[in-house]
């Protein structure tokens, strides 16, 4: 962000969060997440005077495209996907003659020094002052070469000075543990720490932030947030498709890899964290890499007692037909890929001794929908007769990431009449019904932070490998053993195994 | 309460309810609609009070609040004062502002209570005022263009936590100076309105333009949209406060080790153009020829952030100095 000592009149601006000119490269530019995601997104930055006019976007893939047929295919996609429609053609005009497209392959030395001259034409022309963003949308496997080339063609250094040079890296970042390892290797050969935002789309979501307002701005819930009062934690991420024809992706990623790893493990970390010292993006990062290294590792030869997997089977999702995983395209006859995972975890640290926290993500299940509940410790008494205690339960404070985001919270009340009768009844905020304004994409807000500079909402290389780590051995598990996968009906909540986690210790899974 | 009521209250129509019992006959046009076959759901974040005196007024506010309620769910109160006209001294009416939710099936609403008051019924306002503003959540007091000063205004002032005005096309902005004082939380849409114009000032001034180039303009021109002069006035104002400018001699403003012309020009078309030049020959041109924003997206923001803003004191100062 300039600094108000350098220019008086960004001093006490409300708006201070306009970020300095500069050009965005997106590799994988002809995929999916482009049209749908990433263009949208700062369309709608642009829409809502976020973005300097001086910005450039340029698209960078293999496939033969010029800067008119670029503009006119993002035209489109920002008609069906941007956040603000119908698009409003004064914005998307000035917008559009910021977007062009440059053809190369990510591992042609020659492709990085055309782009390294188109960008500084770019420059000149828009009085750009030489600030890069690179995105590597592109698939995985290209990641290495696309930042050994970056450094190669001098696009990005490790200086870290003035005009800013950052590289956002999608997920997956690794496979595992040594992968992952390898490419923040790779990374920092190239990179420092502070220009490397690898994004996990699920922090840029609203819900995911309010809950660290929750915590951290309230003087109600912190002082319950902990082992004394809460007697487990269930976090689901469920989505009602099956794998949707990526049997080719999903057969080598699986559930634990494409969910749990990244989205999940960072909505546990920031439920489980202390309170950072300042929200300054490492303070931040200390505090949720303290938790994935907190997480006990489960015992060799008893990880059956701690995870379950399963794979759905035939079965009607909301009453649409879902075809068995075994029979989706790409999958092959007989494999193990899990498409469910649900999990016992313990953090050993003083905060959470002994508190359980189930995690449960799954395909092909009943709803989409992304919850974090706390259940807390039942009254010590119960005070009220037998008859009446039949309806007292735990309170339970739920915090709704997707969809219908929102924070609720059940205690038991009297039923109306001339008998002590105890019925569950819930208190409910919606951002939908308090804030009447849509929230940003999270695209949106990650990719205006990165602008920024900020990273307090992107993953550092430490915090990846941990989760690796206590990932990595559950695959490792898997691969050794000769147990069969659960199998569930697609539109449960999971095979009776998954259930069984929990019953095992008293408790059962919420019904999001 | 009739059924016809309930399915005119929750389709928008007023329904006259005694003056005495607003909140209970609110009640139970709520506790009927509950029982309904179509799920409600009630919000309220914030308690608005729209103040207008006419017809012209009311119709303007009512305009700015519907925008407003669709966005932000409130319990909307319009006091509506007509001095000269006959009728009971005092009415009430309630409504709802309801919306189907995201997804169809829920119906979203809030709530919205007109008091009329003729002769006078404005006596009573205040006191009906104190009786239905909701607890625990923030009071907007809404008043189309600048408000008159009056007793209710005093007693809406003390209860508000933020007075939303619009001092577009005002010929002077001193009165607005003086009710700033009564409540610092004036949020004026005029001055919502620059907000895009600052921001692309302020970004022009980025490096590698050099911002000590500021210290040493000769010349400030102004060209924009006209009937915007409050705007206009509100961002030279701005840029006054910004850069510590002084007192206003023969046209020039004071400025340290030197003096600043100031030339504004109105134009046919949206958006706003200004030119700086400074010693030594540098010039900097800005143009912001953005869409206004709309009157939801104004109101909206005068509820956040930027409805309290500090610049926005410092800047009406020094723009009434300069209009002085």
């Amino acid at each position: 962000m300039p600094s108000p000592e350098a220019n008086p009149l960004r001093a006490g601006l409300v708006d201070e969060r306009l970020p300095e000119p500069c050009s965005i490269v997106i590799f994988g530019a002809s995929g999916d997440l482009t049209k749908r995601k990433l263009i949208p997104a700062l369309y709608t930055l642009a829409v809502e005077g976020l973005l300097a006019p001086s910005m450039a976007i340029v698209g960078f893939a293999r496939k033969d495209s010029s800067d008119e047929a670029f503009r006119a295919e993002m035209k489109e996609a920002c008609q069906k996907f941007a956040r603000h429609r119908p698009l409003d053609e004064a914005v998307w005009e000035t917008f559009a003659k910021g977007l062009f497209y440059q053809v190369g392959d990510y591992d042609d030395a020659a492709s990085y020094q055309k782009l390294k001259a188109r960008l500084a034409e770019i420059d000149l022309a828009r009085g750009i002052n030489g600030n890069r963003v690179f995105y590597l949308s592109t698939p995985p496997s290209n990641f290495p070469v696309t930042i050994a080339q970056l450094g190669a063609a001098g696009l990005v250094s490790r200086d870290g000075q003035k005009p800013f040079r950052r590289v956002i890296i999608e997920k997956p970042f690794g496979t595992d543990l040594a992968t992952a390892r390898q490419l923040n290797r790779d990374v920092l050969k190239v990179l420092d720490e502070a220009s490397v935002y690898r994004i996990d789309h699920y922090l840029g979501k609203e819900t995911v932030q309010n809950l660290m307002v929750l915590r951290f701005a309230n003087g109600l819930f912190e002082p319950l947030w902990n082992s004394r009062y809460v007697d487990h934690v269930q976090i689901t991420g469920a989505e009602s498709l099956g794998i949707e024809g990526r049997g080719g992706y999903f057969e080598q990623a699986g559930i634990l890899r494409d969910m749990v790893q990244n989205h999940l493990f960072q909505v546990l970390a920031i439920t489980a964290m202390e309170p950072p010292v300042s929200m300054a993006s490492d303070d931040l990062r200390d505090e949720k890499v303290k938790v994935l290294k907190a997480l006990r590792p489960i015992p060799e030869g008893r990880f059956d007692e701690f995870v379950v997997r399963g794979q759905y089977r035939e079965g009607t999702i909301a009453g649409r037909r879902q075809i068995s995983y075994q029979d989706e395209p790409g999958v092959t006859k007989g494999s193990k890929r899990e498409s469910y995972v649900a999990m016992k975890i313990f953090i050993d640290n003083w905060r959470w001794a002994g508190v359980p926290f189930y995690l449960r993500s799954a395909k092909a299940m009943p709803k989409k929908v992304t919850e974090v509940a706390l259940v807390f410790r039942e009254a010590p008494l119960r005070l009220f007769g037998e008859r009446a205690s039949q309806g007292q339960s735990p309170n339970v404070l739920a915090i709704r990431i997707q969809p219908d985001e929102g924070v609720s919270l059940r205690f038991g009340a009297k039923v109306p009449g001339n008998t002590m009768e105890i019925q569950p009844v819930n208190m409910e905020f919606r951002y939908g019904t308090s804030f009447g304004s849509e929230p940003p994409e999270a695209y949106e807000r990650l990719l205006l932070d990165c602008m920024l500079g900020d990273q307090a909402l992107f993953t550092r290389g430490d915090e990846v490998e941990a989760s690796w780590k206590w990932v990595s051995r559950i695959h490792q598990a898997w691969d050794a053993s000769t147990g069969d996968v659960e199998s569930y009906e697609a539109g449960t909540w999971g095979p009776a195994e998954g259930d069984r986690l929990l019953l095992r210790d008293g408790h059962r899974w919420r019904r999001p | 309460m009739t059924s016809a009521d309930l399915e005119r209250f929750t389709g928008g129509a007023a329904i006259g309810v005694d003056v005495a019992g607003i909140e209970r006959d609110l009640a139970a046009l709520w506790r009927q609609a509950a029982t309904g076959t179509q799920a409600v759901t009630r919000a309220c974040s914030w308690n608005l009070v729209v103040h207008a005196e006419g017809d012209a007024a009311l119709d303007k506010a009512k305009l700015l609040a519907d925008a407003l309620v669709a966005i932000v769910p409130s319990r909307t109160l319009v006091l509506h004062h007509r001095p000269n006209a006959t009728g009971p001294e005092i009415e009430a009416f309630v409504t709802a502002n309801c919306r189907l939710m995201p997804g169809g099936g829920k119906l979203l609403c809030s709530e919205e209570i007109t008091v009329e008051s003729r002769g006078k019924g404005s006596d009573y306002l205040p006191s009906l005022t104190r009786a239905l503003l909701v607890p625990d959540i923030p009071t907007a007091v809404l008043c189309a263009g600048l408000p008159r000063e009056s007793a209710l205004l005093q007693e809406l002032l003390a209860a508000g936590d933020r007075l939303i005005i619009d001092s577009h096309g005002a010929e002077q902005l001193q009165p607005i100076e003086r009710l700033g004082k009564a409540l610092p939380r004036v949020a004026d849409l005029a001055w919502l309105r620059t907000a895009p114009w600052r921001l692309a000032v302020a970004a022009a001034f980025d490096a590698p333009v050099d911002g000590s180039m500021l210290f040493r303009l000769t010349r400030v021109k102004l060209q924009c949209q006209q009937g915007w002069s409050s705007e206009a006035r509100l961002l030279l104002g701005w840029l006054g406060a910004r850069l510590s400018w002084g007192t206003v001699e023969d046209g020039m403003v004071q400025r340290q080790q030197g003096r600043v012309r100031l030339d504004t020009e109105f134009v046919e078309g949206p958006g706003m153009h200004v030119e700086f030049e400074a010693e030594g020959g540098g010039k900097v041109s800005v143009a912001a020829m953005a869409a206004p924003l709309s009157d939801e997206a104004l109101v909206t923001a005068a509820l956040g952030p930027r409805g309290a803003d500090r610049l926005y004191q410092a800047s009406l100062r020094r723009a009434v100095e300069l209009e002085s």
